[in-house]
């Protein structure tokens, strides 16, 4: 048990650390690497027998890392350095399972620290920011009396809980808001970890209340279309890849309608998801933190001006299109072909949503890649440990689609 | 031979990653490099052409994991429909690749073009020689995303982006429309191999409900049905044919390749997966009517055109309608024959029309003043025009019935509207020419026509045996797609009809019976070309659509608060 807590603690003296030295970012930032680094190390040798089957813990370590290579050297990027340790240890004790009380009290904890950070990083857009914060607050009572109360009305309150880090419509906003708002690269990890934990919570749902069921199918057929909608017209690039996060992620809820529950078979398909979404989101980050603003209106071009961020934008772009030799169709083709799930019904929404998806995702890459670029601006392109983060998920994303064995593996 | 198959594969992924690593600094080497290897693997698909010619058809297995189901396995089966897919796609893209060596050298992205070029030629390799129809999915899809990377080269073009966007957009549609086939095709018959997958379509019965209580269709016309979807958007039939004349702003080469062939590919994979399609009269009847539609409104789009490159766009509609067609009549031989011929002809044309244009701008009674197209000069040689797009056509049916018809049934009506595609044309050229008067240019045109009448006669005898060896399967395509024998009367006799109708109103002076509705006849003809001209305003009801959409999204994040995202 003590070996299987190590990489938490770890995580939280490494954030704590990272915090306390946040007036020099780079002792911050290496010592966060080296943190992460020694966790990888630690969760490798206790924990895994072999690297396939490395675990969802060693991937949200590796995804920590990567978050934190990309970030700049500056006193906000340490805060977000230990941000990103801090909640990785959280999720951590959650997703270990060593026992169910601490699984529930890590949770809580996580649930009301997103509700402190979403309260207090609120300025980009207060709207949203209040928004997340009301929406993790019910998913922080729905877990209060998920304990208290006894049968549906536990497993609906579980599931509400739940809703809001795999974002379901209308509680969406709270990963929406998190992502929109958050300081530099945090909003990238979240997008990763949170569905995983998402999934976690779903997973220990036994059955799910056929009322609620078909409440889901109403949910996510119209959130696909608002959250599309409302994307399509919006000029942020971060907004517009949370829409595309929560519309992906829309299926794993219409699955779980359909089949009564969610099995760990859609564990590749989140993972695969997240990635994507992490890497998009560091993209955001990295067009942000050199322009100070992230309106496609005011950033075309970048292709020709910042051709390695073009690459990764564009690989990461038919990633998310769910093209092969990328992790999102192999995970989702697995399934699809096994008898488990087999309904054409299912296969025509998922389509449905990589449709909208797809036109999301394109036409964000045409406004930020494409035209002519701005002559007013002194452009640079991706530093070295950005572009080396950003590589690595798309390794990560390769590795998923060519070798699907690695992905059945997380299932397993 | 697997060794030489191997070998085409990687050498290109090989030339693409050289050219991407090495493109910066070796720049036009870094691109002799690629088309070389293009070039060779030219020489190694005839090679496995040749093989197939008297050998069986063989496969070539890569297994990427040993934990990974079957249908994961990355296989290429190589017959002999594969293998002169793979002369045809190579040969094009070599002399493409030849090409664009000097005429894109100093460009920006010369080096992204010619990593592009070799990815999207391997990608249509391995596409046309796909051993299952998932394998045939994922490299279909692939094709489509490096297709858009392609068109939206010159990506400072607002104009080239918007267009290669659309084009994106069609061609997801058929994407999807695939990916559902291939998954209830795994659902309904449990596998992806196509052997298997054929054998069991064959001898099933199964029916599939469209929703719980509601009606039925069989299983196999559901499943082709889908797949006609995607080949229709591919290959730019009605009503997705937009997309393709509207990509006039990618680079010549591309329009090349792309012309030549990418737009084959619905061809190709209605030929792939023929013994399903054969198992369908349902599916091949609408191709047939598909087919049709995009055929004529494509040719008929593309008189009304007047630059040279989009006037091929729409030539390229038309004759892939007519490709479709031929599928749908069961002549799935003849029409790999036709897109063979196609592909080389429009990929000479593509490649050509940027001189032609140059060499008209020397010119300088070109273009012509419109008042040289005096009233005088319009009128045809009634005769000549009678005898070229009527009574020689009829001829030629009756002639291919009689060779052929216990063979193809109703599937000799090809060789008419092919006799009057080409009669046509023969008779534009005429009228262009200003040679309709002499009987010395229209005997050797007509010669000309009867020649290449012939030559598709041959190719609809041999082809059809070399594709389809095993007795009576060709046979059985047409034996499916034959229609009611007093469909295929009414339907000649409409034309015939038509045809008479139009000859009448064309009559010098105007004549007997057309001259009452003579004013009528001149205000349907501006109207017909006015709709034509603005592609039956498909384009427009596309974007109507769209405008619409975007609106609908405005209103709602209007309407809505902004906590909910």
């Amino acid at each position: 048990m003590q070996t299987q807590l190590l990489p938490s603690l770890i995580s939280f003296i490494a954030s704590l650390a990272a915090f306390l030295f946040r007036t020099n970012a780079k002792i911050t930032k290496c010592f966060a690497l080296a943190a992460c680094l020694l966790m990888l190390a630690v969760e490798i040798y206790f924990n895994s027998r072999s690297l396939l089957s490395i675990s969802t813990i060693l991937l949200a370590t590796l995804m920590a890392l990567v978050c934190i290579l990309s970030q700049a050297t500056n006193k906000s990027a340490a805060i977000s350095t230990a941000l990103i340790l801090a909640i990785l240890g959280l999720t951590s004790l959650f997703l270990l399972d060593v026992d169910p009380l601490i699984s529930k009290l890590a949770q809580g904890i996580l649930t009301l620290s997103l509700v402190i950070l979403s309260f207090r990083f609120r300025k980009k857009n207060v709207s949203l920011g209040f928004g997340s914060a009301a929406a993790l607050s019910i998913s922080m009572l729905s877990l209060l009396l998920s304990s208290l109360v006894h049968g549906t009305w536990s497993v609906i309150c579980q599931i509400t809980a739940a809703a809001v880090l795999l974002p379901l419509f209308p509680l969406h906003v709270g990963y929406i808001g998190l992502l929109n708002n958050l300081p530099g690269t945090v909003p990238a990890f979240l997008s990763f970890i949170l569905p995983i934990a998402g999934l976690h919570a779903l997973v220990q749902v036994q059955e799910i209340p056929p009322l609620a069921a078909e409440f889901f199918v109403v949910t996510t057929i119209i959130g696909l279309f608002i959250s599309g909608a409302r994307a399509f017209v919006q000029t942020g690039l971060m907004r517009i890849i949370a829409a595309v996060a929560s519309i992906l992620l829309a299926p794993v809820w219409w699955i779980c309608s359909a089949n009564g529950k969610l099995g760990s078979e859609n564990c590749s398909y989140i993972i695969a998801v997240g990635l994507v979404v992490a890497g998009l989101s560091l993209c955001a980050h990295c067009v942000e933190s050199r322009y100070g603003t992230q309106s496609l209106e005011s950033l075309p071009g970048l292709a020709k001006k910042m051709p390695k961020l073009g690459i990764a934008f564009s690989l990461l772009t038919m990633a998310g299109l769910g093209i092969p030799t990328f992790a999102i169709f192999s995970s989702f083709i697995l399934p699809q072909f096994s008898p488990l799930q087999s309904r054409v019904s299912d296969l025509l929404f998922v389509s449905l949503a990589w449709f909208i998806c797809f036109a999301l995702q394109i036409s964000v890459l045409q406004r930020l890649l494409f035209n002519e670029p701005r002559a007013d601006l002194l452009y640079s392109d991706l530093n070295r440990s950005e572009f080396m983060s950003l590589a690595i998920i798309l390794v990560l994303l390769l590795i998923g689609g060519i070798f699907p064995g690695v992905m059945l593996a997380l299932t397993t | 031979m697997k060794i030489i198959v191997s070998s085409i594969f990687i050498l290109l992924a090989l030339s693409s990653v050289f050219v991407a690593v090495f493109g910066k600094t070796l720049r036009q080497k870094a691109a002799s490099v690629a088309t070389s290897t293009v070039a060779i693997s030219f020489l190694g698909s005839l090679c496995v052409f040749f093989y197939t010619l008297s050998g069986s058809p063989f496969q070539v297995e890569l297994t990427l994991t040993p934990d990974s189901p079957n249908w994961l396995h990355l296989s290429a089966y190589i017959d002999r429909l594969s293998a002169i897919m793979m002369v045809l796609v190579t040969g094009v893209s070599t002399v493409v690749h030849a090409y664009a060596v000097k005429y894109l050298f100093g460009d920006s992205g010369y080096n992204r073009f010619f990593v592009l070029l070799g990815l999207l030629t391997q990608a249509v390799l391995a596409m046309v020689s796909s051993g299952n129809l998932l394998l045939l999915l994922v490299w279909w899809q692939l094709v489509s995303l490096l297709l858009y990377f392609l068109l939206s080269y010159n990506y400072t073009n607002r104009s080239a982006v918007k267009t290669a966007f659309a084009s994106l957009l069609t061609l997801r549609i058929g994407d999807i429309a695939f990916l559902i086939a291939v998954f209830l095709a795994y659902k309904l018959f449990g596998t992806l191999e196509f052997s298997e997958l054929f054998q069991r379509a064959q001898s099933s019965h199964l029916v599939y409900h469209l929703w719980s209580g509601g009606p039925t269709i069989d299983a196999v016309s559901i499943i082709t049905l889908l797949i006609l979807l995607a080949a229709m958007t591919k290959s730019a039939q009605f009503p997705f044919h937009s997309w393709l004349p509207n990509t006039m702003d990618a680079p010549t080469p591309v329009s090349a390749f792309m012309h030549a062939g990418i737009v084959n590919a619905g061809g190709f994979l209605i030929n792939r997966l023929a013994p399903l399609y054969g198992s369908s009269p349902l599916t091949l009847h609408v191709a047939f009517v598909l087919g049709l539609l995009t055929a004529i409104i494509g040719t008929a789009i593309m008189l009304t055109r007047t630059d040279l490159k989009t006037k091929l766009g729409f030539s390229t509609v038309g004759q892939m309608g007519f490709m479709i067609m031929e599928c749908g009549l069961g002549a799935f031989a003849l029409a790999i024959f036709h897109l063979i011929a196609h592909g080389i002809f429009k990929a000479t044309l593509f490649l050509h029309a940027g001189n032609v244009v140059h060499e008209i701008r020397k010119e300088a009674n070109l273009p012509e003043h419109y008042e040289e197209h005096s009233e005088k000069s319009l009128q045809l040689p009634w005769a000549t025009g009678v005898l070229i797009t009527l009574v020689v056509p009829l001829l030629i049916l009756i002639g291919a019935h009689a060779l052929l018809g216990s063979q193809m049934n109703q599937g000799t009506i090809i060789f008419l509207f092919f006799a009057w595609v080409t009669s046509s044309e023969a008779i534009m050229s005429l009228y262009s020419l200003k040679m309709y008067g002499s009987w010395k240019a229209v005997v050797p045109m007509l010669l000309a026509v009867g020649l290449v009448i012939v030559t598709y006669l041959w190719a609809a005898e041999s082809f059809t045996e070399f594709l389809y060896p095993v007795p009576g399967s060709a046979h059985s395509y047409f034996q499916s797609a034959s229609f009611p024998l007093w469909i295929f009367d009414l339907f000649i006799g409409m034309i015939v009809l038509l045809f008479l109708c139009a000859w009448e109103a064309l009559r010098p002076g105007g004549g007997k019976i057309a001259k009452p509705f003579q004013k009528q006849t001149r205000g349907a003809l501006v109207f017909l070309y006015v709709v034509l001209w603005d592609g039956l305003r498909i384009g427009s009801i596309g974007s109507n659509v769209a405008r619409f959409c975007l609106r609908l999204a405005r209103r709602c994040d209007f309407v809505l608060p902004e906590w909910i995202p």
